[in-house]
């Protein structure tokens, strides 16, 4: 963690401690908000709102002691609230689907995270993210992309880390699906020409 | 897995803003906090490079910011409670507490540096005097009192009389006047309280557990008992009477207060008996007045004698005329000597009757131990002397009657007849000293002839329960005003002269 690792180069100053913040964290949350929403000018619109939140929350006297899982939350909410904008019944409907269900043995096991994504093309997998439903993709982003922790993660969006786990491993299986699918409609469009 | 991670990070680190979306994000930023300034209070002031020296060098220290304020009023109620609050608690302690060393080493030592006179540092004295005998009887009272504080408070009885009498010698040689007058007021105090130990005496006993060593009543009492044996004899009547009657004026303007402020929970028994002592001593006060004004008609007078005498000095006539005059100078200066004497007498037990009267009201213990009437014994008016005298006479009236219808024994008649004759005659000579004005002639025939007369009934009836029966009824027809009164003498003397008849 950025903040944590450098304990001794805490600035005294609000300002200067927000703009320090802004100058190692917008390119990260850039990332993260354009890979959940996929418009390049609503991230950039998203992680101004954030930044304007943040500092609104600053003003009014509290004390941030991290400045990134702080943020990284306010992100989020605001991307949820956007969804809600845009795609409020498909988003629903997603969420009804995971919310039930507690997930099996080998979904709740970080290693079958592990052994599953040992196979997956990153690259690939990268480019199909945008196809997956949020919840997934969500956890899928800050697991792989932002780098948090089951725990971190866990804070940030408000759910178990049983309930991450698993859909992590769901997200993934979606994931690969999705990559043999288009592996297969490549193959089969390389193949096509040839039997044709 | 790494490969995964690698290649998935890879492509997303190719998803970045652009430099320009980075600026222009930074400025709407940066614009909104302009928009948006932090409140004064959480702005931090930029620091000079002195200031950040200072705080390298004071960072190892902690600091504390506290109000000047908060400092101050916390010295201010400090000072309070130390040199207010301590010793008022201490005023109130008792020997053996924690803060009587405080009460009597410090408390009374400032006070008795205030007391400026020699004058006032006597009346000191006695005041602790009298605050260290009343302690004594509060512990007492309570239990508490073991040998050892009874000892210091003989000790303390001591001291303080030793100094008030230092004090009085060494006034003596420049202040003559005022030394007899601190003389007169600190022995009316010893009296007083002398008088309250010997009355309070079996109480004191009672509550002290030792019963056969000399208790507290003893060992205090004696101490006191000393400090009176010490008393200079000073003669009094160099003391202008007027500065005695200032005196006494003080103490019962201060007695008068004092009962105001009590009358609310005393009993009306009580008060009536307080107002009445008070009253006894007013009258003091006014005949001390009188024979004051008297006096001083009489110095008028022999003045003018002297002054007669003074004409013809020179001359050779036979001094006749002049040894007349100095022999009445001398007669009457004799007169006025006895008569200052008495006034002098009259005032000092005004005053000590006042001080008696004060620690009675003043200290609770001795109004729970002694009842007014044995510690200040009613004083009768003329008036009540007369009706005495008059009540005596009907009584020996009655008697007389009832002589005559009993039927007189020849053994006893001869007894018997003449003593109720010298009666009768007595009881005439009292009727006459009661119209002519000598009261104090009239109540000791009016005595006699009653003893005579009913010692005489007694003989005829034959009982010794007799003359009980009459000094019972005669004590009960006058107990609101008589207790410890001449009346009772007489009864006692009735008994007494019994063997004579």
């Amino acid at each position: 963690m950025a903040v944590a690792s450098k304990p001794n180069n805490i600035p005294k100053d609000h300002e200067e401690r927000f703009l320090k913040a802004f100058d190692e964290y917008s390119d990260a949350l850039f990332r993260h908000a354009f890979l959940r929403i996929n418009d390049r000018e609503r991230a950039v619109d998203v992680v101004h709102d954030a930044f304007a939140k943040v500092w609104t929350y600053v003003r009014a006297g509290h004390e941030i002691k991290s400045y990134r899982p702080f943020l990284y939350k306010v992100l989020n909410n605001l991307i949820i609230d956007e969804y809600r904008k845009t795609k409020e019944a498909s988003l629903d409907a997603l969420l009804e689907i995971d919310g039930i269900d507690e997930g099996t043995f080998a979904e709740l096991q970080e290693d079958g995270v592990d052994s599953m994504i040992a196979n997956l093309d990153g690259q690939k997998a990268f480019d199909l993210l945008s196809e997956l439903p949020d919840v997934y993709r969500e956890v899928l982003i800050l697991r792989f992309v932002d780098e948090l922790g089951p725990k971190e993660m866990s804070e940030l969006i408000e759910e178990t880390e049983n309930v991450i786990s698993v859909r992590l491993h769901r997200g993934l299986k979606l994931l690969q699906a999705l990559v043999e699918k288009a592996e297969s409609t490549a193959t089969g469009k390389r193949a096509k020409p040839k039997t044709t | 897995m790494k490969q995964f991670n690698q290649q998935l990070q890879k492509k997303a680190d190719a998803v970045k803003m652009r430099v320009a979306e980075k600026r222009e994000l930074r400025e709407r930023v940066i614009s909104y906090m302009e928009y948006h300034p932090l409140p004064a209070e959480l702005k931090v002031a930029t620091k000079s490079r002195t200031a950040l020296a200072k705080e390298i060098m004071s960072d190892p220290f902690w600091v504390f910011n506290i109000n000047t304020k908060y400092v101050q009023s916390g010295l201010v109620l400090g000072a309070l409670i130390l040199f207010v609050g301590v010793p008022t608690l201490a005023e109130k302690s008792l020997p053996g507490d924690i803060l009587y060393n405080m009460k009597v080493s410090v408390n009374e030592e400032i006070r008795s540096t205030l007391a400026f006179s020699p004058y006032a540092k006597v009346e000191w004295e006695a005041e602790r005097l009298e605050r260290r005998l009343s302690e004594a009887r509060l512990l007492s009272q309570a239990g508490r009192l073991t040998e050892a504080v009874e000892q210091e408070v003989a000790d303390a009885v001591k001291k303080h009389s030793d100094s008030a009498h230092e004090t009085i010698l060494a006034m003596h040689e420049t202040d003559s006047e005022n030394a007899i007058l601190a003389e007169i007021a600190f022995a009316s105090v010893l009296e007083a309280q002398a008088d309250i130990l010997n009355l309070q005496g079996p109480v004191t006993l009672a509550v002290s557990d030792a019963t056969d060593e000399p208790t507290v009543a003893t060992t205090i009492a004696l101490a006191v008992a000393d400090a009176r044996t010490q008393t200079e004899n000073f003669d009094p009547s160099a003391v202008t009477p007027e500065k005695l009657f200032a005196l006494i004026e003080r103490d019962t303007t201060y007695a008068e207060e004092l009962f105001g402020s009590i009358s609310s929970d005393t009993s009306k028994e009580e008060a009536d008996s307080i107002d009445r002592r008070l009253g006894d001593i007013g009258r003091k006060v006014v005949l001390a007045q009188e024979k004051m004004a008297m006096l001083v008609e009489m110095g008028i007078t022999v003045e003018t004698v002297e002054a007669a005498s003074d004409i013809q000095p020179s001359t050779e006539v036979p001094t006749s005329t002049a040894e007349l005059s100095v022999a009445l100078t001398t007669s009457s200066t004799n007169v006025r000597e006895e008569e200052t004497k008495q006034l002098i007498a009259l005032l000092r037990t005004a005053l000590t009757d006042t001080r008696k009267l004060i620690s009675f009201m003043t200290d609770i213990e001795v109004r729970n131990s002694v009842t007014v009437e044995n510690l200040v014994p009613i004083t009768l008016t003329d008036e009540e002397r007369t009706q005495l005298v008059e009540k005596q006479l009907r009584e020996i009236e009655v008697l007389r009657a009832e002589i005559d219808t009993l039927v007189i024994e020849p053994m006893l008649e001869e007894k018997i007849v003449p003593a109720v004759a010298e009666a009768v005659a007595k009881a005439e000579q009292a009727t006459a000293a009661l119209k002519s004005g000598l009261l104090a002639d009239a109540e000791v025939f009016a005595r006699e002839s009653l003893a005579l007369i009913t010692d005489s009934r007694a003989l005829l009836v034959g009982s010794a329960v007799l003359p009980e029966i009459i000094s019972g009824d005669i004590s009960t027809s006058t107990a609101t005003s008589t207790e410890g009164s001449p009346l009772e003498t007489t009864t006692e003397e009735a008994t007494s002269t019994e063997p004579e008849v």
